[in-house]
């Protein structure tokens, strides 16, 4: 999952579901960073990475 | 080690009326690692094609002076080495397309190509033609005079029968492998038949009705396809006109890859099975035009035919069989330089050295038999024999032995193309238009075929079948997310990014799959996954 982040950097959406896999498998720290870079790379599920990093705090 | 011959570079004889292309050619040629042969005339052509015994004929069909191009194409096809090289008829444009389709019939040109030609293009044929040929097995061997094996060795011929007492499978696989044709090799012994099929002189696909060697068989007994797939694949394949191989491939029962190499491996096993066949019956079925010829499956292009033949026999052959091979020889035994081409795909330093080294001393077969380690050691026996098959060993005919070859194999070329001159002549002008017309259409075809084949080597082939596996595998894992099939999608997409590992978006649809496994999490993250 990660490398496919990395493949494609200048785009939100893959850290985005990397983010819901992260926060899934119980790494709240990461996905909280990974939802973040989501956000600022205009994912197109900006909004449910917003609520989520809400759920996370 | 033993070193390949100094002279051991093809021979291409290009024959053109214009200076200028005769430059040209002679440039690229030398460009490309072969020895040009130049002639401006026909008359000069055939002068250098007996002397110089080429690999291959380039010629154009319009030549100045005495003699045509077809007149050439004849003369050198009705010879016993020019009935198996290659020939390639240049054509000066579509005013000589009568021409061009009386050489394709007439005289079984293996292909043409239309002014101007480009040198670079014109060399990718040759070299495509004689792929798989070893070295110096054309120009220099006894082969093409040997008695036993002049028949199969007749470029003319399209069908052959007989039993395998008469002729084995080795002498058989040698017909196409010497003259790079296409066609069907089948063998029945009581109830059991099997068929080969090669392509350019390659055997690429193989079944047969013994228990476990079939195809679909294979697959299933050896787990890469599971069973109820197979049944499903099967039931899908009656009503389709596409062969089982790429149903299982298309329904993503197996990666293409995995069906490429296991196909090859299916190969292998028949024929490994058929060299152990002493007895039965045979039919051999030729076509003169490889393109026309469709492989049922993958086109291999792993393991030449030498491979087969000379593990074939390493396995396979008693000792008085190999002696009865040999026996056949009647004059003078030397190595060609085609040996170390053709052991050179056996990993066995002893073969490749010793038994080479060992024949350098010998002389006629008689007296090559009873030499060590030939006396003691049946691998090495088995060696040579394999060797004497395939060329790597030929023999120096007398005069008389080759005259009488000579005239043996000219008549039956001539009685069979009287017949077709024959034929032609009866044909009404739309029947022979009609034939002219499908003959341009196979060509195009051909043409078509054959620049896409440059495209591709090898790797380039795995790289597209992993790539073919990745899309089908991603299809299909979609599919599986859709229908709430988690656990299969996931698996599914798991093996698409695994060929794939390039494409980016989809490790966002396994991440996906990943998540809808789980029946619980939180109530955002189930939220996110009822988009659509």
């Amino acid at each position: 999952m990660k490398r496919g982040a990395a493949l494609d950097p200048r785009n939100g959406e893959p850290y985005h579901w990397l983010g819901m896999v992260l926060m899934r498998m119980g790494h709240p720290d990461e996905a909280r960073i990974t939802l973040r870079r989501s956000i600022e790379l205009g994912s197109p599920h900006a909004e449910q990475s917003r609520s989520l990093l809400a759920s996370l705090g | 080690m033993i070193e390949a011959a100094a002279t051991n570079l093809r021979k291409v004889l290009l024959v053109d009326g214009e200076a200028i292309l005769r430059e040209v050619y002679t440039e690229e040629a030398r460009r490309a690692g072969l020895e040009p042969l130049v002639a401006a005339g026909a008359e000069d052509a055939w002068r250098i094609f007996r002397d110089e015994q080429p690999d291959v004929v380039v010629t154009d069909l319009d030549l100045p002076g005495e003699g045509s191009g077809a007149d050439l194409i004849q003369r050198v096809r009705a010879t016993s080495l020019g009935a198996i090289i290659p020939v390639i008829a240049v054509s000066p444009g579509k005013r000589a397309i009568r021409g061009v389709t009386d050489a394709v019939i007439l005289h079984d040109v293996d292909d043409f190509l239309d002014k101007p030609v480009h040198g670079e293009r014109l060399l990718w044929r040759i070299t495509e033609l004689v792929e798989g040929r070893p070295i110096g097995v054309l120009s220099q061997s006894g082969n093409a005079n040997d008695l036993d094996r002049a028949v199969s060795l007749d470029r003319t011929l399209d069908f052959l029968q007989g039993r395998l007492e008469e002729r084995d499978v080795a002498t058989l696989f040698f017909s196409f492998f010497a003259t790079g044709r296409s066609g069907k090799l089948c063998v029945m012994e009581g109830k059991e038949v099997i068929q080969v099929w090669f392509h350019r002189g390659w055997p690429v696909f193989a079944e047969s009705n013994i228990d476990g060697m079939d195809l679909s068989q294979w697959l299933v007994r050896g787990g890469k396809v599971d069973g109820d797939a197979m049944a499903e694949a099967r039931t899908e394949w009656m009503d389709v006109d596409r062969s089982l191989g790429v149903v299982l491939i298309s329904r993503g029962a197996i990666s293409a890859r995995t069906m490429f190499e296991e196909n090859q491996a299916n190969v292998d096993a028949v024929i490994a099975t058929l060299f152990s066949w002493t007895v039965g019956n045979y039919y051999v079925e030729y076509s003169q035009s490889p393109m026309t010829y469709e492989p049922p499956e993958t086109v291999s292009l792993q393991r030449s035919p030498t491979h087969y033949v000379v593990e074939g026999i390493r396995g396979h052959y008693s000792r008085e069989r190999c002696t009865e091979i040999l026996s056949t020889a009647q004059g003078r035994l030397e190595v060609s330089d085609a040996a170390p081409f053709i052991l050179r795909e056996l990993v066995d330093p002893y073969y490749y050295e010793n038994v080479i080294a060992q024949m350098g001393q010998g002389g006629t077969a008689p007296k090559l038999l009873q030499m060590h380690p030939f006396d003691k050691d049946d691998d090495a026996l088995r060696a040579v024999c394999a060797l004497w098959v395939v060329g790597g060993v030929v023999e120096k005919i007398s005069a008389e032995q080759l005259r009488r070859v000579r005239r043996s194999t000219a008549s039956q070329a001539d009685r069979i193309r009287e017949a077709v001159a024959s034929a032609a002549s009866r044909e009404h002008p739309d029947v022979r238009a009609a034939r002219e017309a499908r003959i341009r259409a196979r060509l195009d075809r051909r043409k078509k075929r054959a620049a896409e084949r440059r495209k591709s080597d090898v790797a380039s082939i795995m790289n597209a079948l992993d790539k073919v596996s990745a899309e089908v595998a991603y299809e299909n894992g979609v599919k599986l997310l859709a229908r709430r099939r988690y656990d299969e999608a996931a698996r599914t997409l798991e093996e698409a990014v695994r060929l794939a590992p390039h494409m980016a978006k989809w490790y966002s649809t396994l991440a996906q799959a990943y998540l809808a496994m789980e029946d619980a999490g939180p109530e955002e993250l189930d939220k996110a996954l009822q988009r659509p």
